[in-house]
């Protein structure tokens, strides 16, 4: 429902144009998929391992390029991008990653600092804009730390500060909690839901956490062996805007026991879904 | 200019926490630069041996027999016209056979017993300051030649042979020198390519965050550029110790033949010439590590 969708709500910020990638000669991580996110929207991408969605979300940022078909951000072609153009388009975009990509040796302060000293910001505007992506995240004060001295959730919350501190427009997160437990991963998600209310950000969740999808009624796309297995939309409207719905940290709409097995396949899945063809038309 | 003072920082903080992999770079760079230094500073004092033995060099241009003062005369007031004669002195048959007399112990007995003066009559012409090397020397005598002269006589054979010799040990240090200065590219090539690999973490999380290859790259060029200064600057101080402890101590021992005039440090182009090495070997080898390392051009 892609292009319907867009022609609803006008053009999509990203748009995944049948896009198929193959690693190799037999190795298909994506097939012909379409799909269309506006912008501010809140999406998770979930799926087991090796379902497509770090493919996914590395098509967006450049990582890897489409076999077939095109991946569109604002209506450009990411998959035609110059290779020494892609550094300006990752500046638009904050990036998490499941092992955090810390730099061990350099502190708080100056792994949140990367992405404006990258972007050649003056030391006299970086310091406050530090300062407040550290209080975004609630680790104020803790600047002159190490990330070796700050337990798993801190130092997800430090690699969140960093992909946030250059106010980009999308943020993409790749198992942002595979590493933390149940009440870290909530808070983490619910970070993320803040910054796309707050900064009306577009925010692409990719996880097998499906406590945490259940958590939040957003939109779901599902992933399986690289083709999109449903769409789910938000109940609380159609392009699942977090503006849209309640505070973070409000109860969840589906609630789900801790410890249930990431990544397990649902036989029905819940709320409002299409099948695969709708999803990909 | 602040990718500039940001990329100064991250390469004396690479430097500072691979520091046993950057001192071992920058001793060798030095060690290079010190051996080109010290063939530099040992061929610049020879050359300024063989200028100072030149000032001796002058032309005997020995006289036919039978001449007869006024042509002697006139002989010297045209050699003395010429621009690139300083001076010119007459030596009689009888000084010649003084001057041969004193300059071996017992020759002048021997001589005493000759029937008659085998030496001949000459003019002793000195050449001007500018005109005092050795090929100058050759063309200017073969110029002097005239009937009135049976010979000449510039000892031309010892000069231009010292000045080959010179001209041989010049090349020699020049193809060494580069193929050390080769060596010395290829050593903090592969400490960058090192470098290049410890960071590579850091590299990929600078391409994840939107950072150019000039901005992964230049930390690196200033590690390289970096370490050629700080090893060219070294090589100096050791320069200069070898030139006081050794050079000065040598020049002791060799004083007859080095004459009265010290032995030199390098001139200040050839220091500035070796600091600058320094840092282009440092540059050149950095830059054939980064452009070949896939994380530095993300």
């Amino acid at each position: 429902m892609g292009a319907a969708f867009s022609d609803e709500q006008g053009a999509p910020m990203i748009r995944f144009h049948n896009v198929t990638k193959h690693y190799g000669r037999t190795g298909m991580a994506l097939e012909k998929v379409d799909l269309a996110f506006q912008q501010g929207e809140f999406a998770f991408i979930t799926g087991r391992s090796g379902a497509g969605k770090t493919t996914l979300l590395k098509l967006l940022y450049a990582a890897e390029h489409p076999t077939h078909g095109d991946v569109l951000l604002e209506g450009r072609s990411v998959a035609r991008l110059h290779p020494s153009s892609v550094p300006w388009l990752r500046r638009n975009m904050g990036i998490v990653v499941q092992d955090f990509r810390l730099l061990p040796r350099r502190s708080i302060f100056e792994n949140v600092a990367l992405p404006l000293e990258v972007c050649g910001v003056k030391r006299g505007e970086l310091r406050p804009r530090v300062r407040q992506a550290l209080a975004r995240v609630g680790l104020e004060g803790m600047g002159k730390r190490r990330p070796g001295e700050l337990s798993g959730g801190e130092q997800q919350r430090v690699a969140i500060a960093r992909a946030i501190v250059n106010r980009p427009s999308i943020l993409l997160a790749d198992e942002p909690t595979g590493n933390l437990d149940h009440y870290l991963s909530s808070d983490i998600m619910d970070l993320l839901v803040g910054i796309c209310r707050d900064q009306g950000a577009t925010v692409l969740v990719a996880t097998h956490d499906q406590d945490q999808v259940k958590r939040h009624d957003f939109r779901e796309v599902h992933l399986r062996g690289g083709r999109i297995e449903f769409d789910r939309r938000s109940q609380h409207g159609p392009s699942g805007n977090v503006t849209a719905l309640k505070q973070p940290g409000d109860e969840a709409t589906h609630s789900s026991p801790p410890g249930t097995e990431a990544g397990d396949e649902r036989d029905e899945p819940q709320g409002q879904r299409e099948s695969p063809s709708e999803a990909q038309a | 200019m602040s990718y500039i003072g940001y990329s100064l920082r991250r390469a004396l903080k690479g430097m500072a926490e691979y520091r046993f992999l950057a001192g071992a770079t920058i001793s060798a760079v030095a060690t290079v630069l010190l051996l080109i230094g010290t063939f530099a500073m040992t061929l610049s004092n020879l050359s300024g041996v063989l200028d100072r033995w030149g000032k001796d060099v002058q032309i005997s241009c020995y006289l036919i027999d039978d001449i007869e003062d006024t042509a002697i005369f006139d002989l010297k007031v045209e050699l003395q016209s010429m621009g690139e004669v300083q001076s010119v002195k007459y030596v009689s048959k009888l000084e010649a056979l003084e001057q041969f007399g004193r300059s071996i112990d017992g020759m002048d007995r021997i001589l005493a017993d000759l029937d008659e003066n085998p030496l001949p009559a000459s003019l002793e012409v000195r050449l001007a300051p500018n005109y005092q090397k050795p090929r100058q020397v050759a063309d200017i005598a073969r110029r002097l030649e005239r009937p009135e002269f049976v010979a000449l006589d510039y000892s031309h054979e010892w000069v231009e042979r010292y000045h080959t010799f010179l001209s041989l040990s010049r090349l020699s240090a020049m193809v060494l020198g580069t193929l050390l200065l080769v060596s010395a590219v290829f050593l903090i090539a592969n400490t960058i390519r090192l470098a290049i690999y410890a960071r590579r973490a850091e590299l990929a999380i600078v391409a994840l965050v939107g950072g150019t290859r000039w901005f992964a790259r230049l930390p690196f060029l200033f590690e390289g550029a970096l370490q050629g200064l700080a090893g060219a600057i070294a090589s100096l101080g050791l320069l200069h110790l070898l030139y006081r402890y050794a050079f000065l101590q040598l020049q002791e021992g060799l004083g007859m033949l080095m004459g009265p005039d010290e032995l030199a440090f390098l001139p200040g182009h050839i220091l500035a010439s070796l600091l600058l090495a320094g840092i282009g070997i440092g540059l050149l080898g950095a830059w054939s590590s980064v452009v070949r390392d896939p994380s530095t051009s993300p």
